[in-house]
């Protein structure tokens, strides 16, 4: 995987801190699109009720993120700031599919796509190129 | 109830236990040192970790009978004389903390990685090694800068 | 040690706890004589409750008291609420079924509390837990909420038929569907936005403590904004008056979003403290904070998009189900509907948007906010049609995407939204740039050759950070204010406490705030002491969520510091024998302007305490 962010959030106070929102909200967005999924079944069982079941992204499922800047500062503040806590989390996911989308060509890959649904997307692709010959 | 003797960051200490008792429990409630967290029920977060005898334990899957003449080590221990364990000041330094929660385990197991593996530490064995320690907050990014800076320090 | 700037990668004032163990999370708190409390959560999704023998359980060892629905109700304890009024397309109040703190009559998802246990420790607590024995009427359930409207669906709560709680609408149909006429390609998406648990890796927990002699109750719990608790329990639960009412959010160990909401859990807690007259303490175990924790996200959404001759886009039609769980969470009413839809435009020039959301109820557990609340959803459907059109009409995704840019502004979206300011095509090609886009070719065809399938994907995103104006919230509903409250307090050696209503559960606010008086003052971050998470300390707050407390805390601290500011100058104005409009605040330094007279901050503050030098009939003493 590899991953770039820009975000504007106008001015920075600490980009530290800042860019540690964004790789913590990346890694959220990341978990929703690969990994992450609660499933009741139809009787209204909570299959997955511990992190047996529920996959946490962890350090060998993430990159290391390239995260920069654009300022435009925001007007309707003393300090020209917007918040940053959340912006990973929001743009992460459809990036992901997005390019596993683009990656097998066709656009029927579902969140979370775990290895064996991108797995179920290639067996797809497949069989529409072969459809298509 | 069962009687358990060990040495916890370098003082002797004994108490009388239910026998289930986790050593978690034992080292929040009878000793009050908190600074080791539950995170979970399934064994897989590693905000418990400690050193039980050099190595890193996952310290809610272990009883406390289990550690009777062992000599553990909580993240309350590692810094010596009021001078930070140079992992610690990694973790501050490169910002690999934001909650703090599985901090302490993260910090422990880190340094345990270290004794284990030495201090050039790349960023695949780091990520791999981090499997057993869960972190909701960082994305891991800053935490696998944090223990390839702190590794080098603990030379 | 100097004043620190603005845009400087400070290293964090509260680290020194975190990494040396000593953090104060809500279970690391004992209080004297406390009790442990456990709660019997249903096993089924959907059931009557014929009656509840807690007989031998309560003479299990260590038990003091077991509650269950029934001793709520004897007590008048209100339920717990849903703090947002949505109205659907034909006017109709949403329909929000009863939330008793613990289920009366009925259980609407496994998870949901029957009763609860006090004990003397937690495993007592537990063990007689399981020696209660519930009658339940097992009735079918629905999970799904594409299923729950269907006839013959299982009815959840009665006051809303086809568990149906609103079906609201934003936007322009006409205009939208007058777009698609005219449209050379229109592109067709359904999909599912997952249903995601937030996991703080520090479980929930509460302590309950009942003063008897004052009368009063504290409430220590793994809350991300202690007011909003306190005016929820006290206003509309009705647990007690809000003076005789301490919040406190000690350290929380993450909390995005999941630790917003007022639970039963607390509920249970600070009540029963009460009545058993020592402190009630609950911690959750993971697999609790699995089914009890507000869930995220679980959207099912058709989604069209129009496109004219130049791949400019005409229009977008969005339908989404959303899936609210058993019970309306408190702010679970807005976030598929007004912190979703009005973000439907993205960065683009959209001229029609139509926007229908459906929320349901199914017997799962809660959905409310969660990282991003609506908007990750509003910019997984607009950026996965927008990506989809392009690959469609075989135009280069970051190409469809530039021909589309807003590029003036301010700009009105017709989803509610105005735009204050922004250059989105600056970031793209920056991002682009970064990513070697160009390049990605050559990376596709590397991969082929190992055998392996690359893929590229954008995502141009926007959202609305600190929600909305007050104003505009009470228009659209929403029972609160979204403004923030900062105090500075000088004290009189000229230490500085920040007062913030908002709460920092991993943000790092007590460096960021320190760091921004100590710009604007000129005085050390050593100085400083920024406090947050205690309503008997900080006089309100809305708290910290949405990405507000940028924009909107912070906001709040430059004015108080300004005003700080304002009144050191009549005060030095006094203390350096000049007109107040000759004093100027410069590098935490208050000079009379042409002059080397002046006198640090630290001393005007002294001066300002003791009051010697000035009329205090005409300026108060103090520096705050």
């Amino acid at each position: 995987m590899k991953w770039t962010a820009i975000d504007d959030f106008g001015i920075v106070i600490n980009p530290m801190i800042v860019e540690g929102q964004v790789h913590g909200g990346i890694a959220q967005g990341v978990g929703q699109a690969l990994l992450e999924g609660a499933v009741y079944d139809k009787h209204g069982q909570l299959v997955t009720g511990s992190y047996m079941d529920y996959c946490m992204p962890r350090a060998d499922n993430l990159p290391s993120f390239n995260v920069d800047y654009v300022v435009t500062k925001c007007p309707s503040n003393p300090l020209g700031i917007k918040g940053c806590g959340e912006a990973g989390a929001i743009a992460a996911p459809v990036a992901v599919v997005n390019a596993i989308t683009n990656a097998v060509g066709h656009e029927d890959v579902p969140m979370p796509a775990t290895p064996q649904a991108v797995w179920a997307a290639v067996q797809k692709s497949a069989k529409l190129r072969k459809a298509a010959e | 109830m069962a009687s358990v003797t060990l040495t916890v960051n370098g003082r002797t200490v004994s108490a009388d236990v239910d026998p289930r008792t986790l050593l978690v429990q034992l080292l929040r409630e009878h000793l009050h040192l908190t600074g080791t967290h539950v995170g979970c029920d399934t064994s897989q977060c590693g905000a418990c970790v400690v050193h039980v005898n050099g190595r890193a334990v996952k310290s809610c899957t272990l009883l406390a009978v289990q550690a009777d003449g062992a000599k553990v080590v909580t993240i309350e221990g590692l810094a010596a004389n009021g001078k930070l364990h140079p992992m610690q000041e990694a973790f501050r330094e490169n910002h690999g903390l934001q909650c703090g929660f599985c901090t302490p385990g993260m910090i422990m197991t880190a340094v345990e990685l270290v004794n284990r593996k030495g201090n050039n530490l790349d960023e695949h064995t780091i990520r791999e090694e981090l499997e057993g320690n869960l972190c909701r907050c960082t994305g891991y990014h800053n935490i696998v800068k944090a223990i390839a800076a702190g590794a080098k320090a603990m030379r | 040690m100097s004043a620190s700037s603005i845009g400087a990668p400070v290293r964090r004032t509260e680290d020194r706890r975190f990494i040396t163990g000593r953090g104060q999370y809500t279970d690391d708190i004992r209080r004297p004589y406390q009790t442990h409390a456990y709660f019997l959560r249903s096993p089924h999704a959907h059931a009557t409750i014929k009656g509840v023998d807690a007989k031998k359980a309560s003479k299990m060892p260590g038990v003091l008291a077991i509650y269950t629905g029934e001793d709520i109700a004897k007590d008048k304890v209100g339920d717990l609420i849903c703090g947002w009024m949505v109205l659907s397309k034909d006017g109709s109040q949403m329909k929000a079924g009863r939330h008793p703190a613990l289920a009366q009559g009925k259980v609407r998802y496994v998870g949901d509390s029957v009763a609860v246990v006090i004990a003397e420790t937690p495993d007592q607590a537990k063990d007689a837990a399981s020696a209660i024995k519930v009658d339940y009427g097992v009735l079918p359930a629905v999970a799904d909420a594409a299923k729950a409207r269907d006839p013959g669906a299982p009815q959840i709560h009665e006051n809303a038929p086809r568990n149906t709680i609103y079906e609201w609408a934003l936007g322009d149909a006409a205009a939208v569907d007058a777009a698609f006429k005219r449209a050379r390609h229109v592109t067709k998406l359904d999909f599912i936005n997952n249903r995601l648990i937030p996991n703080a890796i520090e479980p929930r927990a509460a302590i309950g403590e009942y003063d008897q002699g004052t009368e009063s109750f504290t409430l220590w719990t793994t809350s991300q904004n202690p007011h909003v608790a306190r005016l929820v329990m006290s206003a509309f639960i009705g647990i007690a008056p809000e003076h005789k009412f301490r919040v406190i959010a000690p350290d929380v160990g993450g909390g995005f979003g999941s630790k917003i909401f007022i639970y039963p859990e607390e509920t249970v807690c600070i009540w029963a403290s009460k009545k058993v007259g020592r402190p009630v303490r609950w911690t959750a175990e993971r697999n609790e904070s699995f089914q009890a924790d507000a869930h995220g996200r679980d959207h099912v959404t058709h989604a069209e998009l129009a496109v004219d001759e130049r791949g400019k886009i005409l229009a977008l039609k969005v339908k989404t189900t959303a899936n609210i769980g058993a019970y309306m969470s408190t702010f679970s009413s807005a976030v598929p509907t007004f912190l979703y839809a009005p973000l439907l435009s993205g960065q683009y020039e959209i001229p029609a948007i139509y926007c229908e959301v459906d929320g349901v109820y199914t017997n799962t557990a809660p959905v409310d906010a969660y990282r991003g609340a609506g908007r990750p959803e509003a910019c997984f459907v607009i950026e996965r049609v927008v990506e989809v059109a392009a690959r469609e009409i075989r135009m280069d995704p970051a190409e469809f995407r530039k021909r589309n840019f807003i590029k003036s502004f301010p700009y009105q979206t017709p989803v509610a939204s105005l735009y204050d300011a922004g250059d989105y095509p600056g970031a793209l090609d920056k991002a682009l740039q970064l990513h070697d886009y160009r390049n990605f070719g050559k990376r596709k065809a590397e991969s082929e050759r190992n055998g392996k399938l690359r893929g590229i994907g954008l995502s141009s995103y926007i959202e609305a950070c600190g929600v909305a104006p007050s104003s505009l919230a009470g228009m659209l509903g929403c029972g609160v204010g979204l403004w923030e409250s900062a105090e500075i307090a000088v004290t009189p050696t000229g230490m500085v406490e920040v007062l913030t209503g908002c709460h920092s559960h991993g943000q790092g606010h007590e460096t960021t705030f320190a760091q921004l008086v100590s710009a604007k003052l000129g005085i050390p971050m050593e100085h400083i002491n920024v406090v947050h998470g205690d309503t008997d300390k900080v006089q309100f707050g809305m708290g910290t969520y949405g990405s507000r407390s940028g924009p909107v805390g912070m906001s709040a601290i430059v004015k108080a510091v300004d005003k700080v500011i304002a009144k050191g100058k009549k005060v030095a104005a006094h203390v350096l024998e000049a007109a107040e409009g000759d004093i100027e605040f410069k590098d935490g330094k208050f000079q009379v302007a042409g002059t080397d007279k002046s006198a640090e901050f630290g001393a005007i503050a002294l001066q300002a305490y003791i009051a010697h030098k000035f009329p205090t009939a005409e300026i108060e003493p103090g520096l705050k």
